[in-house]
């Protein structure tokens, strides 16, 4: 993942302004998919969360994913899952680091 | 002149973000959001590298990086959201160059990609023709062909210069950093990755019909095996 010392400042301060949109864009994206497409979602949002350092988000999403893939899950385990991921992205805000 | 690269990639602001660190490095930057359009943008742009994730819809990343290797030998790094080694070796096969799992440091995909890019350049600097001969296996490091007998063998990029590498130190063992260094440049990323090429290489010599290469030497590296 990235590190905020590791970057330019030029790159940092791309990444921080586009935090809250990638956010949000995470959110709509995995509120709207359907059940059959919340796995290859997640596999992307995992991707992008991330390298925007977006590292609460990420750790959220990496949580459902977990419940997601594991075959004891049931329908309404994932869904369940879904609706509490999706309340605690909102309420992260970004994290950003500052 | 600048050097190009092509990113390929479905998530927007994945293309954004290495757009933005690209062109801030200050290269010249093609975006693609599929396999189809990707390939149409190394046919109209001729990118210097090309970054493809494996993860793409229809056309996946794996066959995308098949059918430009039918094209060109321009360096490929998979961007890769599932760090297994199987995808690894998988994208190994297909003729990748390295990889940057997802989520990546903006500053590591530029290290690997001027690293990459330096690697193309110095073979392409190398203005004296050399030709190796060590048993069956030739080697002309100026028109990159190897051959067993007279069959040529279709290597990567990498596997070339793991086999010139070995084949310039025919009676030495090569230590694994040599190797490091003088395929991949300045490496920041798992060394493994030398086990990885010389296990394709030695498989492709073998499969052509050739002795077995590539000795590993338990911790010290690497010696071409056909004193």
């Amino acid at each position: 993942m990235t590190n905020p010392q590791d970057e330019s400042a030029a790159v940092l301060a791309f990444i921080r302004e586009r935090q809250t949109d990638v956010l949000a864009e995470t959110i709509r994206q995995l509120s709207t998919c359907s059940a059959d497409d919340l796995p290859a979602v997640l596999h992307k949002a995992s991707g992008s969360v991330g390298s925007y350092q977006l590292t609460e988000a990420h750790t959220l999403i990496a949580g459902l994913s977990a419940v997601v893939s594991d075959p004891a899950s049931s329908v309404a385990d994932i869904e369940q899952a879904r609706t509490t991921t999706l309340d605690a992205l909102r309420a992260t805000g970004t994290g950003v680091p500052t | 002149m600048s050097e190009t690269i092509l990113v390929i990639d479905d998530a927007s602001e994945v293309r954004d973000l290495l757009s933005f660190a690209l062109k801030d490095a200050g290269y010249r930057v093609v975006e693609a959001d599929s396999g189809p359009t990707g390939i149409e943008a190394y046919h109209a742009h001729q990118p210097d590298l090309i970054l493809l994730d494996i993860g793409l819809g229809s056309m996946d990343g794996l066959e995308v990086c098949r059918q430009l290797r039918s094209v060109t030998s321009a360096p490929i790094i998979f961007l890769t959201s599932r760090a297994d080694e199987v995808d690894q070796l998988v994208g190994f096969a297909a003729g990748g160059d390295d990889y940057v799992t997802k989520p990546f440091s903006p500053k590591v995909v530029l290290a690997r990609v001027s690293s990459l890019l330096r690697r193309k350049q110095r073979g392409g600097d190398d203005e004296e023709k050399t030709r190796f001969q060590v048993g069956p296996l030739s080697l002309d490091t100026a028109s990159r062909i190897a051959t067993l007998d007279a069959t040529t063998l279709d290597l990567t990029r990498t596997e070339f210069d793991l086999l010139t590498v070995l084949i310039e130190n025919p009676a030495r063992v090569v230590t694994r950093e040599t190797l490091l260094e003088r395929v991949w440049g300045d490496w920041y990323g798992d060394t493994h990755v030398v086990e990885v090429h010389m296990s394709r290489l030695r498989n492709k010599v073998k499969k052509a019909g050739g002795p077995s290469i590539g000795t590993a030497v338990r911790g010290v590296g690497y010696r071409l095996g056909l004193d």
